[in-house]
């Protein structure tokens, strides 16, 4: 065997002052090789998509927080509008139709 | 379009012709109120439509975009022409619009939707002939 084989062994070897190592528990095992990607994943995922949900949704409430109130077609007589209704109003009290929604 | 306003131009030409043809079809007044309300909003609607020059022959759609609610007031008289069927046919057809992000689009097609529903049926022979 030459000098730069028995060198090569010699220095390939572990020293002797280290200790050998614990091996791993399967809970790390698990926790390292698919906790962190799929940990990653998520996060990822989570900033992809919420982004563009507090964009959008902030932009859209704003301006509309931000729009005075529209009116198309008649509108309320003088004065603040529904605080009472106009004379000579036609509506017998009868009980008003219609639906509500939401979206 | 200036800021702070919801719809643009061409789209508030939009609706006021919605508006005028709807009203020209039924023979009701419409009315849409797009904003924010302070209390209650079946309350509020009930209020606004209250204060029309003319509640009993009224329709109101009132579209709160921040809020995401929609109302839709039939007067005493207007009521016996849509029905609130009819009335939760044309909100869902808005609301489609509007969870689109289609605003001024859901309205037009809601007051359409409405008139139609309300539609006059032509009537011959109405006038008396003398003898």
């Amino acid at each position: 065997m030459t000098v730069s084989q028995l060198a090569t062994r010699v220095l390939a070897e572990t020293p002797a002052t280290w200790t050998e190592p614990e091996p791993m528990t399967w809970l790390e095992v698990v926790g390292i090789y698919v906790g962190i990607p799929v940990g990653l994943f998520v996060l990822i995922s989570v900033l992809a998509v919420a982004g563009s949900w507090t964009r959008g949704a902030s932009s859209r409430s704003e301006l509309a927080l931000r729009s005075a109130p529209q009116w198309f077609g008649a509108q309320p007589t003088e004065g603040e509008a529904g605080t009472r209704p106009s004379e000579g109003d036609d509506d017998t009290g009868e009980e008003k139709g219609g639906v509500g929604a939401r979206w | 379009m200036p800021a702070g306003d919801l719809f643009a131009g061409p789209q508030r030409h939009d609706i006021d012709d919605a508006v005028r043809a709807a009203e020209r079809l039924s023979g009701l007044t419409f009315s849409v109120y797009v904003g924010g309300a302070e209390e209650e909003f079946r309350a509020y609607a009930e209020r606004l439509h209250s204060s029309l020059p003319a509640p009993a022959t009224s329709v109101l759609v009132v579209v709160d975009p921040a809020a995401r609610l929609l109302e839709i007031v039939t007067g005493a008289e207007a009521r016996r022409l849509i029905s609130d069927e009819e009335a939760r046919l044309a909100a869902l057809a808005m609301q489609s619009a509007f969870a689109e992000g289609d605003l001024a689009g859901g309205i037009v097609t809601g007051v359409q939707q409405l008139a139609e529903h309300a539609r006059r049926p032509e009537t011959l022979h109405t006038t008396d002939t003398e003898a």
